[in-house]
């Protein structure tokens, strides 16, 4: 029943704003999954998810949220609507592992954006967080690097670059935690230059940024 | 040549910065600021000290 109403919602939502969601696909665009799997992507805007949502929808992925956005009642909505999982940080967390575990071990797809926050600026990456390497190895899922550049403007096509999948063998080989999310970091870093909008950004600029 | 920003917390920049150059990136430079961090739909908003790290590859 939640299910049908969430795509008559998307539906609704989506016959309005539908020239703000267009995008196109790079990279492995036609990787199907194989049992469970956690996506890693960067967070350039709130609606992020939305995009994931369209390109991974028949894998019926389960988002990663914070708590805070319980605090509003649309954000509150969107969220219940999509059956997210709440992390919050000002406690330890063990319903949220739980879950988690619990549903990668049934296979599922788990989406998680490891910068913890949106970067509105469009450019660059905070540091990610490790709980998705914590996750990984309790459960030896493989980890989709994808990067994401929103638009966010009428008609206007937003890049989706679906990474190739770190193995379980790949990232067992690196002990170290901040290593091993760094390997996948440094993936989507380089997928960011294969999409045509922040290949064109200068020196200049990030120094700019930067300040 | 293609350049790129990651932020990062001033206790783990050197750890970072290897792990990264391990990867192939090369530091072109960095610099401290100070982020006001939107946590998601900008409920909750933070205020923290972030080093810049200026990478190309």
């Amino acid at each position: 029943m939640k299910k049908i109403f969430r795509y008559l919602c998307v539906g609704l939502f989506l016959l309005v704003a539908w020239p703000f969601f267009l995008y196109r696909k790079y990279g492995n665009s036609d990787w199907k999954p194989q049992g469970a799997v956690i996506v890693v992507a960067n967070h350039y805007s709130a609606f992020d998810p939305f995009f994931l949502w369209m390109i991974f929808r028949r894998e019926e992925p389960v988002f990663v949220t914070t708590a805070d956005v319980k605090k509003r009642c649309n954000s509150a909505f969107v969220t219940w609507l999509f059956d997210c999982l709440y992390l919050d940080y000002a406690t330890k967390n063990y319903k949220f592992f739980k879950d988690c575990l619990r549903l990668l071990r049934a296979g599922r797809m788990l989406v998680i954006f490891p910068e913890g926050a949106v970067n509105p600026r469009k450019a660059g990456f905070f540091d990610f967080k490790r709980s998705f390497l914590f996750l990984a190895r309790k459960t030896g899922c493989d980890i989709l690097p994808v990067y994401l550049y929103p638009e966010l403007r009428a008609c206007r096509r937003s890049s989706v670059y679906i990474g190739d999948p770190v193995t379980e063998e790949e990232y067992s080989a690196i002990p170290d935690d901040l290593d091993a999310v760094t390997l996948v970091q440094s993936r989507i870093l380089d997928y960011s230059f294969a999409v045509p909008q922040a290949r064109d950004i200068t020196l200049e600029e990030f120094d700019r940024l930067a300040k | 040549m293609p350049y790129t920003v990651v932020q990062t917390r001033p206790e783990e920049v050197e750890k970072k910065i290897n792990a990264l150059a391990a990867q192939g990136w090369r530091v072109v430079s960095q610099s401290e600021s100070k982020w006001e961090i939107k946590k998601c739909f900008g409920l909750s908003n933070t205020v923290d000290s972030v080093i810049n790290v200026i990478l190309e590859k």
